[in-house]
């Protein structure tokens, strides 16, 4: 589903009009970035967390040229699926 | 930081930000996750604008083994649910470490290298502490320097897994579908933790493993730093005093001001730093790239060098002496404090008409020898009772080299407060008990004799335990 039905979808069903949707949905984004990089984590009750994890530097081989590269640390946004979500998923 | 954002309290900033109604945020955001959940069961992905895409994959049936017991079963074909963060959002995320480059190493630096600057590096013993807070709390468990064999073979499975990876994709030759990638990994990892609770456990990790090639090492590696997240957030007592100290002073600006848990993802990173502004510098350059090594070890320490070994010894041996000092002086900091405290109270009683300053002071002093009685010569002058508590630090024994200089007179202690201390291998820290004046046992610690003395009587009760057990 691409953005568009998304967007629609939700302002049909919340009586939201769609402008406001697109802003809301932009404002979530920054509220989760943001929320991410401090570290926090934001739950969503069935349907998942959304944390950050750290992810350590490296060395790791360019396939191509075959040069090593030492690939710096960095943080990464990461949703983990809820029980309910996962077990939705596995039956249908 | 470590904060748990619950949903209301997102749409309360998500209020602020947009001045809207907090119900129509609330209802926005219900809605859209349940759109979410909906599209998702009937197998199609969403992508949503700004924060990213929740894709379904299909995982085949295969079999596996049940750890356990050792049953061969079959795992059906299911299907999962990943996460792909939007490169707005993962740019945003990443923002305390955009300043990183990819570093380009030179030909030269071998693997043996990397190998002697990794021991160099474990060897130096402020970068440990700051690099990697847990191990001065079980540093012989863990000589990091002994494994590293094992972790030099580890990285190149890693480096190998990876390399097919990559070349399965085909395309691949940047860092971003690299990255990319990486994070469609870290989304399996998730959920095979996740899945540890069900019962499928862990053979659903290794479907996993099965179907990407490129899992098993990088799980290892994933494992690894979620470990370390969790020791991160257990706080040690003197060293991190230390590290926090670090990012602020290098370039890693934009770190200093969130909290903990990405300040300390920063602080491997500071002497990356180095190398990134000098990158011509090898022996920095060779540092990193130990430091780069030694994140990747989670793995049983194989067969470890007697040397090493030592030398491990030698460090843990060092950082427990140092929290026992620090515990040490937190004891005397305590006990000094006590003390002025009384002081201000006798002053406060004792300043009466008839009573001169000197006098004050005098009895001050007086108060004071009797309560800092603790480098006091052997035998005390004064008969005055003393009281002393037990702790994890303080024992019979302790205190007897503090009041009286020997340890062995530690028996007459426990003869005083035999009634309050039972077994004199149990006795519980937080007690109060009486330090007797030696000369009610009319003995003295610099006679021979009386030594001898206070180890037969400190024989003797533990015979007398020992028996009343039987």
């Amino acid at each position: 589903m691409d953005f568009k039905t998304l967007i629609d979808k939700i302002a049909e069903r919340t009586d939201i009009p769609t402008q406001e949707v697109v802003r809301l949905n932009s404002a979530l984004a920054d509220a989760l970035a943001n929320i991410l990089m401090e570290g926090d984590s934001v739950a969503i009750p069935a349907f998942g967390n959304f944390e950050s994890k750290k992810r350590m530097e490296r060395i790791s081989v360019h396939p191509a040229s075959g040069k090593r590269l030492l690939v710096p640390p960095k943080i990464v946004a990461s949703f983990k699926p809820s029980a309910i979500l996962k077990s939705r998923l596995k039956d249908e | 930081m470590n904060n748990k954002i619950t949903l209301p309290a997102l749409a309360n900033i998500l209020a602020d930000q947009t001045s809207i109604a907090k119900k129509s945020c609330e209802d926005y955001l219900k809605a859209l996750f349940a759109i979410i959940t909906e599209t998702v069961a009937d197998g199609e992905s969403v992508k949503v604008k700004g924060i990213g895409t929740f894709k379904v994959t299909e995982v085949e049936a295969r079999k596996s083994v049940n750890v356990s017991t050792g049953a061969e079963m079959l795992i059906p074909s299911h299907r999962k649910l990943t996460f792909v963060p939007a490169k707005e959002l993962a740019a945003a995320v990443n923002a305390p470490f955009e300043i990183f480059e990819t570093i380009e190493l030179s030909e030269d630096v071998t693997d043996a290298d990397l190998e002697a600057a990794n021991a160099a590096m474990t060897d130096a013993v402020a970068i440990p502490v700051k690099d990697e807070p847990p191990i001065p709390e079980y540093p012989v468990e863990t000589p990091d320097d002994s494994i590293e064999d094992a972790d030099m073979d580890i990285m190149d499975s890693e480096t190998l897994a990876e390399e097919d990876a990559t070349s399965d994709e085909e395309t691949l030759s940047d860092e971003e579908t690299l990255a990319d990638e990486e994070t469609l990994m870290d989304e399996e990892t998730l959920a095979d933790e996740d899945v540890y609770s069900d019962e499928y456990a862990i053979d659903e990790e290794d479907v996993d493993s099965d179907e990407e090639e490129y899992s098993i090492p990088n799980n290892g590696a994933d494992c690894y730093t979620l470990e370390q997240e969790d020791d991160f957030s257990t706080p040690t007592p003197a060293e991190p005093a230390a590290a926090p100290a670090e990012p602020v002073a290098t370039p890693t600006g934009p770190v200093a001001a969130p909290t903990e848990p990405v300040t300390a993802p920063a602080e491997p990173v500071t002497a990356l730093a180095e190398p990134v502004a000098a990158p011509v510098a090898e022996t920095p350059l060779e540092a990193t790239v130990a430091q780069g090594d030694t994140t990747i070890k989670a793995y049983p320490p194989v067969i470890r060098s007697r040397k090493r070994f030592f030398r491990g010894f030698a460090l843990g041996f060092a950082s427990c002496m140092l929290v026992l000092g620090v515990g040490l002086y937190i004891v005397y900091e305590t006990i000094i404090r006590d003390l002025t405290e009384l002081k201000n109270a006798n002053a406060t009683q004792l300043v009466e008409p008839n009573r001169t300053v000197a006098e004050v002071h005098t009895i001050d002093s007086a108060e004071m020898t009797v309560e800092n009685d603790e480098p006091a010569p052997a035998t005390r002058p004064s008969d005055a009772i003393v009281y002393d508590t037990i702790s994890n630090t303080r024992y019979l024994g302790t205190m007897a080299k503090a009041h009286y200089g020997d340890y062995n007179f530690w028996a007459y202690i426990y003869k005083e407060n035999e009634a309050r201390l039972g077994d004199p291998d149990r006795i519980r820290p937080g007690t109060r008990i009486v330090i007797p004046p030696l000369s009610k046992y009319d003995v003295n610690p610099s006679n021979p004799d009386d030594v001898k003395k206070a180890k037969q009587l400190g024989a003797e009760i533990y015979r007398r335990h020992r028996a009343s057990q039987k």
